[in-house]
């Protein structure tokens, strides 16, 4: 399953999806549509009215049959008439739809007879006393001539509403297959959107798996170089071991005096053996970090006295170039909890750097302070500074950043690597402030033993 | 045997002079109050001016509240009300409809009272048109013209 069919497939399942929401929301709608038709009862109404009319018709004839045989009296003859009366307007008025059927020019015309019946007996019926039996016969007669028309009347609206009542029906039938329709699709989909979604998610097994793959072999080829430096670093460092002794022994002078060139030599020699065991041990120092074997002690270390102790160091080199070294720290000890030999290391190494990218007769500050939950070491120089851009990338290993300075490079580019991963190792973090030809100034935080506590 | 056809006639008299001004019953099982056009009109009046299925468009319709004309009766909300008109047509009424609505036993419309021709005397008329829950599907059949009698039950 390449990644392109993977995607058309998606496509395709989309759309189908989308295509069967949208036929059931339109079907849907039919169907409430249809549910408010069935609801109205306006579809009854009309047959309701006719055939009430009908009856009454046949209510008011059997009255005036009643009142010729004097069973009934002129009031009962005259409530009839006048109920007849009310039906035949109820026909004529209203919303409930029963007039469209009257005005329908195929309709019979019995309930316009029936009107103007009613129209012209009126005065006839409000003068009617009893005993008028002549009167009588002659609306029974008149009247009774509608009762043929009045009931094909009520036929034709039975009829139309039965035609009506059958296209519902075939409407309904209709959205019925539509149903069945997309039930049958809705039902067919579900293997596709299952196969779809298996498809998706052997693919993100597939990806994860490769991806493992690549991690897998891209923490074997760190490790098998990791493992190099730690071969080569012990390597190294056992022959240098004895070139250094050496060499002391020479300069100590208990082998005897050395010429004045002779002593220039062995100076030179001493000066680059340790600074090739300073390399080896830096070297070294990589592995440890990230073999994760950098061992750092758990002991109250006064950080005011180390940096005092690394500013000692370094003050004779910094004075070959008339560079003033200055520390300021409090009174008391600044302490932190530590390893005294590696917190040196972070201190020296600052130092060192800022010593190395000074220019002549300006000053390097160093400072120790603390705030309410850190010890601060800050070393600033007038050097050339570092861009912003290159903030990040210094710490990276074997980083040369361009100083600017026509210097050659003196070190691996690990020494900043080695200090973050020392002061991180420590719970504390290193940040540098500087712009390019502004000078730099490295700011190491470390938290203050209580703080530490109350954090934890 | 003259005295007993006097008093017959008196009787006969008598019960078509009230029956004749009577308009509306109401009753229970036990009792019956008989509303002459008079004692329907000293109850307090309310104009409802709404639209229903019988009428072209909205129309004023006037008359006493139906929860006012069974009030003598003191009916629960849980009885109903069985209206029944003078061609005999009958309907069931909620008790409970003309408490929650002002339902209206109609003696006028449009400022005339009603004749028989016209629906009268009296109509029963909802406030269709005030309250969204009385449709027409559940409330046309009770909208009893011809009114004759109520009784409750």
């Amino acid at each position: 399953m390449t990644r392109q069919t993977g995607f058309r497939l998606q496509y395709v399942v989309a759309t189908a999806t989308l295509t069967v929401l949208f036929g059931l929301v339109l079907l849907s709608g039919r169907l409430s549509e249809r549910a408010e038709a069935i609801k109205t009862s306006q579809t009854d109404r009309p047959i309701y009215i006719v055939s009430e009319l009908q009856f009454e018709l046949e209510r008011f004839l059997k009255s005036l049959a009643l009142f010729r045989l004097g069973e009934v009296g002129v009031e009962d003859v005259r409530l009839r008439y006048e109920i007849l009366y009310s039906r035949e307007r109820t026909l004529q008025q209203g919303s409930h739809g029963a007039r469209a059927f009257v005005t329908d020019p195929e309709a019979p015309d019995a309930a316009q007879k029936l009107h103007r019946l009613l129209e012209r007996y009126d005065p006839v019926i409000q003068n009617l006393a009893p005993g008028q039996t002549a009167a009588a016969q002659q609306m029974q007669s008149a009247f009774g001539d509608l009762k043929a028309e009045m009931r094909e009347l009520t036929l034709f609206v039975l009829d139309r509403r039965a035609q009506a009542s059958l296209e519902m029906a075939r409407g309904i039938e209709r959205l019925q297959t539509w149903i069945l329709v997309l039930t049958v699709l809705a039902i067919l989909m579900v293997p596709a959107i299952i196969a779809f979604f298996a498809v998706d998610l052997r693919r993100s097994h597939e990806l994860a798996a490769e991806r493992e793959e690549l991690y897998e072999q891209a923490r074997a080829a760190s490790a098998a170089k990791t493992r190099f430096l730690a071969l080569v670093g012990h390597e190294l460092r056992t022959p240098l071991t004895s070139i250094t002794g050496a060499i002391s022994m020479l300069r100590s002078g208990s082998l005897g005096n050395l010429s004045q060139t002779q002593e220039k030599l062995v100076t030179l020699a001493d000066r680059n053996g340790r600074r090739l065991t300073g390399l080896i041990e830096d070297l070294l120092d990589l592995s440890r970090i990230e073999t994760g074997k950098i061992e750092i002690a758990r002991v109250p270390v006064d950080l005011a006295e180390t940096a005092e102790e690394a500013v000692e160091t370094f003050r004779a080199t910094a004075g070959d170039r008339d560079i003033s070294l200055d520390l300021a720290r409090p009174d008391r000890a600044v302490t932190v909890e530590g390893d005294a030999r590696r917190l040196f290391q972070v201190a020296g190494n600052l130092i060192g750097n800022a010593v190395k990218h000074a220019p002549a007769r300006s000053s390097v500050r160093v400072a120790v302070e603390e705030t309410a939950e850190h010890a601060l070491l800050t070393v600033a120089d007038d050097g050339p500074g570092i861009d912003t851009a290159e903030h990040e990338a210094i710490f990276s290993p074997f980083s040369q950043v361009d100083m600017g300075d026509t210097r050659e490079s003196t070190g691996l580019g690990l020494g900043l690597h080695i200090v973050k991963s020392i002061v991180e190792a420590h719970g504390g973090q290193i940040r540098v402030d500087s712009a390019r030809g502004d000078g730099a100034r490295f700011i190491v935080s470390l938290p203050r033993p209580a703080a530490r506590e109350q954090a934890a | 045997m003259f005295h007993r056809l006097v008093a017959l006639v008196a009787v006969l008299l008598l019960w078509g002079a009230t029956a004749s001004a009577q308009m509306l019953t109401v009753s229970d099982g036990t009792r019956s109050i008989a509303y002459s056009e008079e004692e329907l009109l000293a109850l307090p009046q309310h104009r409802l001016v709404t639209n229903n299925e019988y009428v072209p468009e909205k129309t004023a319709f006037r008359g006493p509240l139906l929860r006012h004309v069974i009030a003598p009766l003191d009916p629960s909300a849980d009885e109903v009300i069985k209206a029944t008109a003078l061609n005999d047509y009958a309907v069931e009424i909620p008790v409970s409809d003309a408490l929650d609505y002002k339902v209206i036993v109609a003696r006028y419309r449009d400022g005339t009272p009603m004749r028989i021709r016209d629906k009268g005397p009296l109509w029963i008329i909802y406030p269709l048109d005030a309250h969204a829950d009385l449709t027409p599907a559940d409330t046309n059949h009770k909208l009893i013209w011809q009114l004759d009698s109520l009784r409750i039950k």
